[in-house]
């Protein structure tokens, strides 16, 4: 395997019972975090955002989506703030851990350099 | 019909509230603090739209007259760098511009379904696409959308205003903050945005009252997502 570069992995867990609609925002506040800390560590690697969501959200479609929504923007804006980041948001759920590493495979690795400010939504459709 | 208009003294708000006076609607106004002319309005709410006060009043509003129309204008700037913005800020632009506006949908969304109503939320092109030094306004304009997408509104015909820059007191304290952030002249940074659009001119607050007037007038029942960016997002 080439070698992969450094990359800074964000992980955002859809729980199963999130407050509607604080729970958008905290999951913001909380990315917002993890980049500044990321940022004042090293501004140059490339970043990564996991949002992981359950394997069946059909309950919780609303909090989902408008969670992955509000993510999407702000690693859209992140992108073009900070292009060093390449900020790339994989949307995945929980059991889909091959496709995920695959992703990140290709975004930390050799070919994946062009890819910036982009969403992967890996998730299964009925 | 009978409107109800949070934000209505913003720039973008009022046009709103007046464009459908101009229509002979009955428009209940509602912000922080009452316009100059409130005799214009059939009624005014003034308070912060978070507050419970604030909540109750417009469902009382709502009670005492049909609501055909729900036009959520209400919102604050949040440009900034995302290095150095604070957690407290990151809160305030997420509770204002997009949890307020789902909380308000709940008080008034009975009334509405009565009517079959329109509920017309004010996004942004910032909606629609990522912007530099306003990741959080991003985050909270992604959401109205994602949250209009996926909910089953029974009766209420959805719709997503997306100005592209409109000339409002609004943009200007978000240009200043990005002028501030990248430290480029406001004057420069106006420009910039007058240039990436292809009609060569920052938006008019009539232009996005008159969209939200056709939104509200349209029949169909789903979402309809309408972007008004002369150009600059094309989407």
């Amino acid at each position: 395997m080439p070698p992969l570069l450094d990359c800074h992995v964000i992980q955002v867990v859809v729980p199963a019972n999130v407050d509607w609609p604080s729970g958008v925002t905290q999951a913001v506040v909380s990315l917002t975090q993890a980049v500044q800390e990321f940022l004042s560590r090293d501004a140059t690697a490339p970043i990564l955002v996991n949002v992981l969501c359950a394997n069946d959200s059909s309950d919780s479609e609303v909090v989902t989506e408008s969670m992955i929504e509000a993510c999407r923007g702000f690693v859209q804006s992140v992108a073009l703030e900070v292009p060093s980041s390449r900020c790339t948001l994989v949307i995945s759920t929980l059991d889909q851990v091959q496709d995920r590493e695959k992703t990140a495979v290709l975004f930390q690795g050799p070919t994946g350099g062009y890819i910036a400010g982009s969403t992967f939504d890996l998730r299964v459709r009925p | 019909m009978s409107v109800i208009v949070t934000g209505a003294c913003g720039g973008i708000g009022r046009a709103i509230a007046d464009a459908f006076m101009a229509s002979g609607s009955r428009v209940i106004g509602q912000d922080l603090m009452p316009p100059a002319d409130p005799a214009k309005f059939a009624g005014w709410i003034s308070g912060d739209i978070l507050s419970e006060a604030t909540q109750r009043a417009l469902a009382e509003a709502s009670a005492e007259t049909r609501l055909d129309v729900l036009v959520l204008a209400h919102g604050i700037a949040g440009s900034g760098a995302i290095s150095t913005i604070e957690s407290k800020t990151v809160r305030r632009i997420m509770e204002i511009d997009f949890e307020s506006c789902v909380a308000t949908t709940d008080v008034l969304a009975s009334a509405l379904r009565v009517e079959n109503g329109s509920l017309v939320v004010v996004s942004s092109q910032a909606g629609l696409v990522g912007e530099a030094n306003n990741s959080i306004y991003c985050a909270a304009k992604f959401a109205l959308i994602g949250w209009l997408r996926s909910t089953h509104w029974d009766g209420i015909r959805p719709r997503a205003l997306c100005p592209g820059v409109t000339d409002t007191p609004l943009l200007q304290r978000a240009l200043q903050g990005m002028s501030d952030a990248e430290g480029v002249p406001y004057e420069a940074v106006v420009q910039r945005r007058r240039d990436r659009t292809t009609v060569g001119r920052l938006g008019h607050p009539s232009d996005m009252a008159a969209a939200a007037l056709w939104l509200a007038g349209l029949a169909t029942p789903g979402l309809v997502v309408a972007p008004v960016t002369g150009g600059e997002v094309v989407y």
